[in-house]
């Protein structure tokens, strides 16, 4: 019973944690402005997260070992770093995304401005990620974020013509007036959001710290597989209400009140308050997320004692570390640079590096040295191997797409 | 246990390889940002027909929002956010075409249009603002108004784009 218990427990909040603040103004943009027509983008970066966070998770659990660890061992120093490099970029410029995200959602409650808010959310960061058990914060902002379900009903409560959205969707039609290239951008951003790197780094680090063996395998897999495409769910009911509502009035999507907007329509203040709390929840827990994983990768990396399980004490480097992300992330935002233009950097730029997240990733899944019997089957490996050449093409295309649609725009 | 990739396995030719493209791209890049942008009569129009759809964008949403607040759907610190918000952005719509200097093959009258519409929605979307702020149901000419010049915003994109 405590094992079924888990798993649903794991399953909420794998559904809750899913969505962040890339997924949440990404989905919202691209419905707003194509429709469903990029919906497909979702399932395919939804089942890439999927094969390459069962990698890392499986990992965790049979050696024991983080992935960062294992990869700088397994493929040196060289590429250890570049590993290091790509991953530790993209996931400090989400968390300040994220931070920015909690900021702007308290302002949408108190209409001060969301800069005045970055020092106290900043505050209570660091102070979850020094005081807070790592289960009790996962689990807790996790199921909070299952408020973004709302999103859903709202949808539903809009009664839209849902074969002319099954018919977007499955037609993958450009609308009329857009250039390819703004499609594609748009695609590699949605790619980008759903196969986010820290993602697979806290998941499986989260896995050292809860002290997973061969026997959590199911358990592990029965989160990704099963909460993970829910939380693609909500994705698709986020750019499904944007859609519905912003389409025909053609309103392009430029803030997270914005993002909100359609859950009032269908469902009024409640739904408002609903969405909310859901926002608050998803970019905090995020922002932990992110925060926890620049120091996991830092200290797996160099060798120093990490974790949330060691006296603060005894890894007095890796928090140093988190101090110092809060702080610069804090910094960042206080120059009143604009959260949603970090976030839509910062998605782009997970794009371009997901080659370097991944690749270590399949080569460390694949030995036996490590995982025994629980390396990689010809299943994984052929969807691994897929993927590696989708996250390349995407990671190749990223920046140019960037340039000649001015992130966009055109 | 002998890593099968590990430091020093690289080889240094590749490894020179890389730090080359790596110097090439870096340069053009800088080389890029050295130019002075000219923009040609196409480019002003696919600039100003950009900020018009900004403009008009942020005109309906400042209408949605004084709907929602009417139908007391939004509360009132949601709905001023989201009408300042779009205010900021009218403003920067206006902003992109002011400040790009006008080609000869733009016409002055074309040009002053566009100014014209963009400040129409840049005042229209400040009424809607301060009435969201000051509480109360928006009158109906104010709804008309955004609605118009949403409208008009949106058409006149779509002559120049």
């Amino acid at each position: 019973m405590k094992r079924y218990l888990a798993v649903f427990l794991g399953i909420l909040t794998a559904i809750g944690g899913f969505v962040d603040i890339g997924d949440l103004v990404t989905n919202a943009q691209v419905g707003a402005r194509f429709g469903m027509s990029l919906a497909w983008v979702v399932p395919v970066g939804v089942l890439g997260i999927c094969v390459f966070a069962e990698m890392a998770g499986r990992v965790a659990a049979v050696s024991h070992r983080p992935v960062f660890d294992l990869v700088r061992e397994r493929l040196g120093p060289r590429v250890g770093f570049l590993n290091l490099a790509g991953s530790l970029a993209v996931t400090f410029l989400t968390f300040v995304a994220e931070i920015g995200g909690v900021a702007l959602a308290l302002q949408l409650v108190t209409s001060v401005h969301h800069v005045a808010w970055v020092p106290c959310v900043a505050l209570l960061v660091g102070l979850v990620l020094w005081r807070a058990k790592f289960s009790a914060m996962e689990n807790i902002l996790g199921l909070l974020g299952l408020a973004l379900v709302v999103f859903g009903i709202a949808l539903w409560q809009l009664g839209p013509d849902w074969s002319g959205l099954a018919r977007e969707a499955f037609t993958a039609a450009k609308p009329a007036g857009e250039q390819w290239t703004t499609y594609a951008y748009f695609a590699v951003a949605l790619f980008g959001a759903a196969m986010t790197p820290y993602e697979v780094f806290f998941f499986s680090s989260g896995g050292v710290e809860e002290r997973w063996t061969a026997k959590d395998i199911g358990v592990m897999r029965a989160n990704v597989l099963i909460g993970f495409p829910l939380g693609g769910m909500l994705s698709l009911a986020i750019a499904g209400c944007a859609a519905v509502v912003f389409g025909p009035l053609g309103i392009s999507v430029e803030t997270l009140g914005q993002v909100g907007l359609p859950v009032a329509v269908a469902l009024g203040k409640v739904g408002l308050a609903v969405v909310v709390v859901g926002f608050v929840a998803a970019t905090f827990g995020a922002a932990c997320e992110t925060g926890l994983s620049v120091g996991y990768a830092l200290a797996q990396y160099f060798g120093f004692q990490w974790g949330k399980y060691v006296r603060a004490r005894e890894a007095a480097a890796f928090h140093v570390v988190l101090v110092a992300a809060v702080l610069l992330a804090a910094g960042i935002l206080m120059t009143a640079v604009d959260p949603i233009l970090v976030t839509e950097f910062s998605v782009v730029f997970s794009a371009v590096a997901l080659p370097l997240t991944y690749f270590p990733i399949l080569v460390v899944a694949n030995d036996p040295q490590y995982l025994g019997r629980h390396v990689n089957g010809h299943v994984a490996n052929v969807l691994g191997v897929g993927y590696l050449v989708l996250v390349g093409v995407a990671s190749l295309a990223a920046i140019p797409l960037m340039i000649v649609t001015r992130m966009g725009q055109a | 246990m002998r890593p099968r990739f590990g430091p020093g396995t690289m080889p240094a030719a590749a490894l020179r390889g890389v730090r080359v493209v790596l110097a090439a791209l870096s340069l053009v890049v800088l080389l890029a940002g050295c130019t002075v942008a000219t923009p040609s009569a196409g480019d002003w129009r696919a600039t100003a027909a950009r900020s018009l759809e900004d403009s008009a964008s942020a005109v309906s949403t400042a209408r949605l929002a004084l709907r929602e607040q009417e139908a007391e759907r939004t509360w009132s610190t949601y709905a001023v956010t989201l009408a300042a918000d779009a205010e900021k952005q009218t403003g920067t719509a206006t902003d992109g075409v002011a400040t790009l200097q006008r080609p000869e093959g733009v016409g002055v009258a074309e040009a002053a249009a566009v100014m014209d519409l963009l400040g129409r929605a840049e005042d229209v979307v400040r009424r809607a603002r301060q009435r969201l702020v000051a509480g109360g149901p928006p009158p109906d000419a104010l709804l008309e108004r955004l609605d118009t010049v949403a409208q008009q915003l949106t058409r006149a994109a779509g002559r120049l784009g």
